[in-house]
């Protein structure tokens, strides 16, 4: 039998353990540097696929450790610009043998566009951490973008093992659609940045209190809980009823609600929080106080100021269902919020027309 | 409290039954983690579930923020004395109650 698969069968379980640590070491260290990919993947070359690639190439491979994408690692990222960021991770964890690494998107000549990966050869670090034996076996990391992928996956789905194989018209079709992929991973970069950009302008105006005209979408709403003043008092106020914590939390399944209600600016948004003030605060006072509740999250002044405007304005029970049914699809549960708001409005309304009589009273 | 879990392709059934306080919310807390990277659905089942406090509603909270990364999560048999702490707190509009 061929001295390298011998050797293959020898190393199977090395290869399994080295690729286990790698995965894990890998997911780390992307979570700790807050780099979320699409996906990260490995698998260890089978004992047929290795034994073909020895046939195909003899020469090549005369040691078995120079095959060195018997364990192969795959990370997909969303982005193009952080292809380098995963690069410079690899860098700093593990082995990199930049000789035998190969940077697909610069192999390519100025004046043509395809296959475009970034392939690192690595291997674990020789610090004593890990059984030397392991850090021996070299591991191949390709790293590219969601398109780039899409590209590559597509040419190797219709069977092409290298552009050699490709007639000449299809070629040119290939080159354009990487071009094409190629402009539009660089567009979704520049949106990326944009809305960098867009938060921190957004976060600037809110906290000068210049930011009325600004549209509602989910940064400006959770920029303006954050960040207004207008609306961190109100909620310490409801948080101060019973002594909670604030969790915060994304505040995007208002946006529909706060559009029923005719609130579309951060300018309407203030306005509601004036208007509504004392009401949502009673109502938040009649459910918090002496309730033992100490977390609330960041939407619970949005959740009094809409109850307030819906128990004291002129909302017939059909639009006041409407509002229920934005976020709520079991018509049972649409029913009963509606009903239990109603009471509470006709609790509001009696308990304003006694306070009036007391007053008429005490004045008689 | 007693803590079930059942697993059906990529959804994860957890039902508890009993009171989820400060003293029984880490169980909650480490039996959801324990799951939760295995499965792209969770749902929390409270039909018998009496009281939560806000230990309780923290553990939720986090489920909710892991599993809004991936499938999400969905509450289902919350008893109106349960609903009603998820409506004075906010938590009824983050979350998927059915």
């Amino acid at each position: 039998m061929d001295q390298r698969l011998i050797e293959y069968d020898e190393k199977h379980s090395d290869y399994d353990r080295m690729g286990e640590i790698v995965y894990e070491k890998l997911k780390d260290a992307l979570h700790d540097e807050h780099i979320h990919p699409m996906q990260v993947t490995y698998r260890i070359k089978t004992r047929s696929s290795v034994e073909n690639k020895l046939i195909r190439k003899p020469e090549k491979y005369q040691k078995l450790t120079n095959m060195t994408d018997i364990a192969g690692f795959r990370v997909i990222c969303y982005f193009s610009d952080q292809v380098d960021q995963v690069a410079r991770l690899l860098e700093e964890n593990f082995v990199v043998d930049k000789v035998n690494s190969v940077d697909k998107r610069n192999a390519l000549p100025t004046t043509s566009f395809g296959y475009s990966s970034l392939h690192y050869i690595c291997t674990l670090p020789h610090n004593g951490e890990y059984p030397e034996k392991l850090c021996v076996l070299p591991f191949e990391v390709q790293i590219r973008s969601v398109l780039q992928h899409a590209w590559a996956e597509i040419e190797h789905d219709l069977g092409y093992k290298s552009a050699f194989g490709v007639p000449r018209d299809i070629r040119r079709e290939f080159s354009r659609l990487a071009g094409l992929l190629e402009i539009a991973d660089d567009l979704f970069v520049g949106i990326k940045n944009e809305l960098v950009v867009y938060k921190d302008q957004v976060r600037k105006r809110i906290a000068e209190d210049k930011a009325d005209d600004l549209t509602i979408d989910r940064h400006t709403l959770s920029a303006y809980i954050k960040e207004s003043g207008t609306m961190q008092s109100f909620i310490m106020e409801i948080a101060d009823i019973c002594g909670a914590e604030i969790q915060y939390i994304d505040p995007e399944p208002y946006i529909p609600k706060l559009d029923y209600l005719d609130i579309h600016t951060l300018g309407e948004l203030k306005e509601l929080v004036y208007t509504e003030h004392d009401g949502a605060l009673d109502l938040a006072m009649d459910a918090l106080t002496d309730s033992g509740i100490d977390t609330l999250t960041s939407v619970v002044g949005l959740y009094y100021l809409c109850r307030s405007k819906l128990i004291y304005g002129d909302y017939s029970r059909e639009r006041i269902a409407n509002f229920f049914h934005i976020s709520i699809s079991s018509e049972e549960r649409v029913m009963r919020r509606t009903n239990k708001l109603l009471e509470k409005r006709e609790s509001v309304r009696a308990r304003a027309e006694k306070a009036a009589e007391d007053m008429k009273d005490t004045g008689t | 409290m007693t803590i079930n879990k059942t697993k059906k392709e990529d959804q994860l059934t957890v039902a508890v039954e009993g009171r989820i306080d400060t003293v029984t919310s880490p169980e909650l807390e480490g039996a959801l983690k324990d799951s939760m990277g295995d499965a792209e659905k969770l749902v929390i089942d409270l039909k018998d579930v009496d009281y939560i406090s806000s230990a309780g509603l923290r553990v939720l909270l986090g489920a909710h923020k892991t599993m809004s990364r991936k499938g999400g999560l969905k509450i289902i048999n919350a008893a109106d004395s349960i609903m009603e702490i998820f409506e004075v707190t906010g938590f009824s509009d983050i979350l998927d109650i059915g």
